[in-house]
């Protein structure tokens, strides 16, 4: 029984997904290398908010390509080391991220 | 000549009224304006741009008063920013090292122009500079309207503001260490639509970072109900360029439905992420590019005129307790419109997919919306679809019916499109199903 339900609860989301193939109006690729970045780091905060890493605005996001750099967003602290191995672990779970590395920004900023 | 009486007419009292009227003369307008005209002066000398004042007093100490000041654009010949009343007391540096002057500048009631237009108006503005250090500056109380698409007018008026005094024209001199913002309202709106969307209590701290660039750090504020927080930088050494990362907590989806034309009724809370760039392209008629993302939980938006319209093709009616009780998707700022990309949304009664974009220059929806109506639920009779109450059934039959969506957000236009199969593998797939069932 809970083998069925699954099955079925599998081909809703298979069916909905599968929409995604069928539905005209999808957007085209991105038009510069600036879009696709910008994809990107929506993409690594999404994966934060979705892990519960709350700490979004505190963390600056850049992309240069597939490689993604996190530092601490100016005039905010230095988050703990496990925060910062957290964020570079999720960061590099996404798809299209190749390396993600966290950068200490200099304390004067 | 003499008097009736033979006596001498005394003249001295007409001399003494005579002086004392053009010395009250003199100290009630001449002396003003004197004054006006040399304050003038020293600040066209010290900012560089023509200024006009209408009248200045002295208090015969540190501090001189300003009134009807309008500092000019060379290029244009208009003022670009107007003040009221500017109070400045100036002093010697306190005792210690070298000493310079000490400058504390408040201006009141001040108007910033962009172009033909207002852009903001300010309550008060606070300079302080001592010596050669690095001058600070505040706005507080500002006002502005902010359209994306002009956003070239905001970057001239900044740039006029952060070249100030402590910059110096070659970017060899101390940069002004920062301009704080306080109590500051935006309402953002894009050109040719009707959406106006509030951000008030904004907060932020602009600090040049080069003698052409900027950090924008900071930045607090409320917007839809929810708290804003955003960060980015403006670089105008070559080619403007500006990035802004900015994330919505806590949204509350009826201010969204105001701001949007939803509807009144809307409910439900929501977060969300943009990451935007400047487009670096004319096909993006100066609207920015970039990605985001939005999340939002329980939402009912049934009463505004999109979904009313795409309930009213399904046959349906979406009571008080009908939520979409999970809505996902990506957007991206991109080719001059607002993409939806693979939105979904989980509910009753029922439940949409929808790709598709909004022009930012006028607002034209065109977008594809995939409905699954919950179970149990009553639908007019689409041929189309056959049993649309079994979701699943209708994707194995080969059928499926796609939702066009035309006009504006206000005044959307839905018509029935079919779609063909899915897709080859999904039809295996449930074959294979249907075998295991059968027990083949």
């Amino acid at each position: 029984m809970r083998a069925h339900a699954r099955i079925v609860a599998t081909m809703v989301a298979l069916a909905l997904a599968s929409c995604s193939t069928a539905v005209t109006r999808r957007a085209p690729a991105p038009s510069t290398e600036r879009v696709a970045e910008a994809d990107l780091i929506a993409a690594v905060t999404r994966c934060f908010h979705d892990h519960g890493l709350d700490a979004i605005a505190s963390i600056a996001i850049e992309a240069d390509g597939d490689r993604i750099t996190l530092a601490r967003a100016a005039g905010h602290r230095e988050p703990q080391r496990a925060t910062r191995r957290r964020a570079v672990e999720l960061a590099e779970t996404v798809p299209g991220v190749r390396i993600a590395t966290w950068t200490e920004r200099d304390r004067s900023r | 000549m003499t008097g009736p009486t033979g006596s001498r007419p005394r003249r001295w009292p007409w001399i003494v009224a005579a002086l004392s009227a053009t010395a009250l003369a003199t100290w009630l307008w001449g002396i003003p304006a004197l004054l006006a005209a040399i304050m003038a002066d020293a600040v066209e000398a010290e900012w560089g741009d023509r200024v006009t004042v209408d009248r200045a007093s002295w208090n015969l100490g540190r501090r001189i008063t300003l009134h009807g000041l309008d500092v000019y654009d060379e290029a244009t010949g208009r003022p670009f920013a107007t003040c009221t009343r500017a109070i400045a007391e100036l002093e010697r540096s306190p005792a210690g090292g070298d000493p310079g002057l000490l400058l504390d500048l408040v201006l009141e009631g001040c108007t910033l122009v962009g172009g033909d237009d207002t852009l903001a108006t300010v309550h008060r503005v606070h300079y302080h500079r001592e010596g050669d250090a690095p001058a600070r500056l505040a706005f507080d109380g500002v006002h502005a309207a902010l359209v994306p698409s002009e956003i070239d007018r905001w970057i001239g008026a900044v740039t006029r503001i952060v070249s100030a005094p402590g910059i110096a024209p070659d970017g060899g001199g101390p940069l002004m260490r920062a301009i704080d913002v306080r109590r500051t309202r935006i309402e953002v709106s894009f050109a040719g639509t009707e959406v106006r969307v509030p951000v008030g209590q904004l907060s932020a701290r602009i600090r040049p970072t080069a003698a052409k660039a900027l950090a924008i750090e900071f930045v607090r504020a409320r917007a839809f109900d929810g708290d804003l927080t955003a960060s980015g930088d403006v670089d105008w050494s070559g080619r403007l360029d500006y990035r802004v990362q900015a994330h919505l907590r806590g949204i509350d989806v009826n201010a969204v439905g105001t701001a949007l034309g939803l509807g009144a009724a809307s409910r439900g809370h929501a977060s969300a992420f943009l990451a935007l760039r400047a487009p670096h392209d004319p096909q993006h008629g100066g609207n920015p590019v970039g990605s985001g993302w939005v999340a939002g939980t329980d939402v009912r938006v049934w009463d505004a005129p999109l979904f009313a319209a795409i309930l009213g093709t399904l046959g349906l009616e979406g009571t008080d307790d009908d939520t979409l009780e999970h809505v996902d998707g990506k957007v991206r700022f991109d080719h001059g419109r607002l993409w939806l990309v693979e939105l979904i949304a989980q509910g009753q009664p029922v439940s949409l997919f929808c790709n598709g974009s909004l022009a930012l220059a006028d607002g034209a929806l065109d977008l594809g919306v995939v409905p699954r109506v919950a179970g149990g639920r009553g639908v007019s009779d689409l041929p189309l679809v056959g049993e649309p109450t079994q979701a699943i059934l209708d994707v194995v039959a080969g059928t499926a019916i796609q939702l066009r969506i035309a006009g504006r957000i206000g005044e959307p236009d839905v018509a029935v499109q079919p779609l063909s199969i899915i897709t080859e593998p999904m039809r295996a797939f449930f074959a294979l199903i249907r075998g295991e069932r059968s027990g083949n």
